[in-house]
């Protein structure tokens, strides 16, 4: 009897301990500065990654998709004390309907399917005239609204506002479980209160090669080689160079499948990637997978015919923001400019190396002659059409006997006609190395690298097998400028919606002013976020302006 | 029969093709699907082993497997390496192009390997202009750090165990350091005064723990335990 009581004590606990533990679903949670907007903003979000994922890597995947499951915008963006935040460019042509923002972590794509919390974006195309129904998913789930001592006290001066009004906010919150919190003063849109929320998608990666690799501070690019044929270029290597990263590129020897990837690691902005395969006299074909999640389900959507404020509120949306663009774009300030540290910090060839600047010397016509004039224990010879380099090998003092790597601008260069017709006046240095170098598991008989001052390597389109891809990797910070500032002259129109999108300190208390703008209607502040147990949340308070 | 010979010499001709095509400027036959590695390369400088080399340079005497931790923060593990105390280089072993290298030092922050049981962990210092590996003996607030080196002696000639007659002897040694906490290194050497000399203002202090610990500094133990004793009493800032 005794032995029983134990016995079912023990299970007891044992049942109740999960629910002492603090859990989160393991899903990463995206937040929105609005739940609607026009084709053609920029839309700013946040994205929340749970515990559980933080070992998982830094870099966030966020994708906008369609109703059809198209793939409409993907950014990635590097994640701070377990929040990503960034933006993206809604395209002008995007047309009107309900769209998903996902996010997600490379390393989750290990995975037979990701389960992902989906946030509704309601787009209006700016270029449409009459508005007056919309598709919406079926099923759309809610936010959990937290109420009173359990959620956060919103307080504004006055309950009525007029238009261009300073409203001064005092956010307390009061509610200990919140793991994150955002807060968003902006327009309601009287459709979109009643359908936006989230859904829960299943999703897939159709390519999911290096699904397990865990991106840190970084962005992986996969790809595939295939033969002229189409078929898979197994065991093939694929050589990576970045334009305006000198004395690095990288190599993969494909798999069975011909895929190859690449770690771009502290690349941001978009990377001017230079793809090669070996060996030279085949003819490849490589493609770069684009990461992104499709859903394994249909989603199932239903028609829903718009009350007539509702029209009237998504008629004046878009000419208002007709007149902004007219009279007062918004800019966003951002340093798109490839930007990535050469991960080694030394040239992949060393520092050992001799450096001859060309420039410090007599000019010289052609590369033959700089060659013979400043470059010692380098030959370059050409005879009938073929040219070919040698290097002397310092330490046993021969000569190699086949050709050393021959860099230009640090991409691998195979025809060495190229270097033919180089001046003194195009050469910004010359490194060279005079010994047998290892990078890798690849052995160099020596190194020729040439870095030009022309950056722009037109030369690339005479070389076989050279593919040139714009890769956009880890999003730079963004600056937002707005014209005009809050305080705009009474002659110019402020057609603003949205008047705040800030992270709350859930700390401590929050006092903010803003101005409003010439719209007159409801205005709501929202707050949303995460509970300490990975449940989202919303609280929000309206006031009118007139 | 003439025909035969004809396809032959043909066939003969269009194998003997790629001999003649472009170098690629890279040796690639060993590559396979072990080269790959997302988390950077090592980069080295190949090295070939001298008998020389391989009686009096290299420690500890057998190839150990260690990690190999780099300045960008990739880590490589299970590299078998020798450290070359001549020149003061980390060997590793690429296997599989089966060849030896000179690790670039500028790319190694530290290597950890285990010899007999010991751990024992070289670190990248740059002390007097020259990038050197030290192999740190202690670790608290301020360190102790070791270079092992060998130098050359010249001797009486003689003939060595490869028959060769030499009139140079290779010495193994050792120097101490001490770095502090602003990472200055300090010289020290196997004496009492030398660990006293590093602050002078505790010198009784530091006495007296080493005479009731009973510390004979002669030894690299005994050094190593007497640092200890002063570092934890903090007698050394």
């Amino acid at each position: 009897m005794k032995l029983k009581r134990i016995v079912l004590i023990l299970f007891s606990l044992f049942c109740l301990f999960p629910a002492f533990a603090q859990s989160d679903n393991g899903k990463l949670l995206v937040f929105t500065e609005r739940d609607y907007c026009i084709s053609g903003d920029t839309l700013h979000f946040s994205v929340w990654i749970p515990q559980s994922l933080a070992q998982k890597g830094n870099v966030v995947h966020f994708q906008m998709d369609g109703p059809n499951d198209n793939l409409i915008a993907t950014v990635a963006v590097k994640s701070l004390n377990g929040i990503a935040n960034g933006f993206i460019a809604v395209p002008d042509s995007l047309g009107t309907g309900v769209y998903f923002c996902s996010a997600f972590l490379n390393a989750q794509r290990a995975q037979t399917s990701i389960e992902t919390v989906s946030k509704t974006l309601f787009v209006y195309n700016r270029f449409e005239e009459l508005i007056n129904r919309m598709e919406i998913p079926l099923e759309i789930k809610k936010s959990k609204t937290l109420l009173g001592d359990n959620g956060f006290d919103l307080q504004i001066n006055r309950s009525e506002y007029k238009t261009r009004d300073e409203v001064k906010l005092n956010i307390q919150s009061n509610a200990e479980n919140i793991s994150y919190a955002l807060v968003s003063v902006r327009a309601v849109d009287p459709f979109v209160k009643k359908h936006s929320g989230y859904v829960d998608f299943s999703q897939i990666d159709k390519k999911p090669g290096f699904s397990d690799f865990v991106e840190k501070d970084g962005i992986l690019l996969t790809g595939n080689v295939r033969k002229e044929n189409e078929m898979p270029a197994a065991n093939e290597l694929v050589l990576l160079s970045v334009s305006e990263v000198d004395g690095f590129f990288d190599y993969y020897y494909t798999n069975q499948k011909g895929d190859f990837g690449f770690f771009l690691q502290g690349a941001k902005g978009n990377a001017n990637v230079i793809l090669q395969s070996l060996p030279c006299g085949s003819t490849f074909n490589i493609d770069l997978n684009t990461k992104a999640l499709q859903r394994a389900d249909e989603l199932q959507l239903d028609t829903v015919f718009l009350l007539p404020n509702e029209v009237d509120f998504i008629q004046n949306h878009l000419k208002g923001n007709f007149f902004t663009r007219l009279f007062s774009p918004s800019v966003i300030k951002i340093n798109n400019q490839f930007n990535m540290p050469n991960p080694y910090g030394i040239p992949i060839y060393g520092s050992d190396h001799e450096r001859i600047v060309p420039a410090e010397f007599f000019d010289l016509p052609d590369f033959q002659e700089i060659s013979r004039e400043l470059l010692h224990g380098v030959q370059y010879r050409v005879k009938e059409d073929e040219h070919t380099f040698r290097i002397v090998n310092y330490d046993q003092g021969v000569y190699f006997g086949s050709e050393p790597l021959r860099l230009l601008n640090g991409v691998p260069v195979f025809k060495n006609s190229h270097f033919s017709t180089l001046k003194s006046q195009d050469i910004e240095y010359i490194d060279v190395i005079k010994s047998e170098r290892l990078y890798g598991d690849l052995i160099f008989n020596g190194v020729l690298a040439v870095s030009l001052y022309n950056k722009s390597n037109d030369w690339l389109a005479e070389q076989p097998n050279i593919f040139q891809f714009e890769v956009p990797c880890l999003q730079p910070p963004k600056l937002k400028t707005e014209t005009p500032p809050a305080s705009a002259p009474d002659n110019i129109p402020d057609t603003r919606m949205q008047y705040l999108w800030r992270e709350l300190p859930i700390d401590h208390d929050l006092d903010v002013n803003f101005v409003l703008s010439d719209f007159v209607g409801e205005v709501e502040i929202v707050i949303e976020g995460v509970t300490t147990s990975g449940e989202l949340f919303r609280t929000l308070k309206t006031f009118t302006v007139k | 029969m003439k025909y035969r010979a004809l396809i032959i010499l043909f066939l003969l001709c269009v194998l003997c093709t790629p001999v003649l095509a472009q170098d690629s400027g890279m040796i690639t036959q060993n590559l396979n699907s072990n080269s790959n590695s997302l988390s950077g390369k090592i980069i080295g400088k190949k090295y070939v082993l001298t008998p020389l080399a391989n009686s009096n340079f290299l420690f500890p005497g057998d190839w150990v497997n260690a990690t190999i931790y780099c300045n960008n923060g990739d880590v490589f593990e299970n590299r078998r390496i020798k450290y070359h105390a001549f020149d003061d280089e980390l060997i590793a072993y690429n296997e599989n192009n089966s060849m030896l290298l000179f690790v670039d030092k500028q790319l190694v922050e530290k290597f950890i390997f285990t010899e007999a049981g010991k751990k024992r962990e070289f670190h990248s210092y740059m002390h007097r202009n020259k990038n050197r590996y030290y192999e740190l003996l202690y670790k608290g607030n301020n360190n102790l750090l070791s270079r092992r080196y060998v130098y050359a002696k010249q001797v009486r000639p003689y003939i060595d165990k490869l028959g060769i007659m030499r009139d140079v002897e290779y010495v193994f040694r050792s120097e101490f350091f001490l770095e502090n906490i602003d990472g200055e290194i300090h010289k020290l050497h196997l004496s009492k005064k030398s660990l006293i000399e590093i602050n002078p203002q505790n010198k009784k202090e530091m006495r007296k723990i080493l005479r009731r610990n009973r510390v004979v500094i002669n030894s690299e133990e005994a050094l190593l335990q007497a640092f200890r004793l002063i570092d934890d009493a903090q007698l050394f800032n």
